[in-house]
């Protein structure tokens, strides 16, 4: 079953066209749903989980994109760019803790 | 094999979808950042299991293992820091707290000492 070789997959074109759509449409709306909670977060640290959750979102838009498509590189791209989403939430979270980020304006 | 891959797609989908769905409908911070950390870590995981299932080679397995384990060591540990400056801003939960044993250790933020 497992294999070396690279470039390579079976089972990638066989996927029905509905399954691929379907996902796509659940991710999307899922985006949007985010993108609401963005712009009406009452206070910063929800527009910071917003933030979170757009950057989980497109991780996994990616590795659908890479199952649909049958390349293998599309993994080791979500393997660099999940370490980037985590330093990017910690560093936002310890900002806010730290400052006095004054939100009191809303 | 490919009815498998085609669940395993749906379902993460799904889960994201949830996670989404409570991020915009939770009454609070705390459970909006409890839900947008944990579920879309299970969604993302259910993908990457299916993207080793889809195109099983070795480095796909290799890599897979590290971004599963990344995905459940980083997500939860990033809702813990949100969750430590959502108590310390002071933002007040939708029910008050029953039990609250980070009073006295979380030092509340106060812009004035500073």
């Amino acid at each position: 079953m497992f294999t070396v070789s690279a470039l390579y997959s079976e089972i990638g074109p066989l996927i029905p066209n509905w399954v691929i759509v379907c996902s796509a449409l659940m991710l999307i709306l899922a985006l949007v749903f985010t993108l609401i909670r963005f712009y009406i977060g009452p206070r910063t640290p929800d527009r910071i989980v917003a933030l979170d959750l757009v950057a989980g979102l497109t991780l996994a838009a990616l590795l659908l994109s890479g199952i649909a498509s049958g390349s293998e590189f599309y993994l080791q791209s979500v393997l660099g760019f999940s370490l980037v989403l985590f330093l990017g939430t910690v560093a936002m979270a310890r900002y806010l803790d730290r400052s006095d980020g004054n939100d009191r304006h809303e | 094999m490919v009815w498998v891959v085609s669940a395993g797609m749906l379902a993460g989908s799904f889960f994201c979808l949830v996670s989404a769905f409570g991020t915009l409908r939770m009454k609070d911070s705390y459970a909006r950042m409890h839900v947008a950390t944990k579920s879309v870590a299970f969604g993302g995981a259910l993908l990457v299991i299916t993207y080793v299932l889809a195109q099983p080679t070795v480095t796909n397995l290799v890599v897979g293992v590290l971004v599963v384990s990344f995905f459940y060591m980083t997500l939860p540990l990033a809702g813990h820091f949100l969750g430590r400056t959502i108590y310390r801003r002071g933002i007040d939960p939708a029910r008050p707290f029953k039990v609250d044993e980070a009073k006295g250790w979380i030092i509340l933020h106060d812009p004035s000492q500073e």
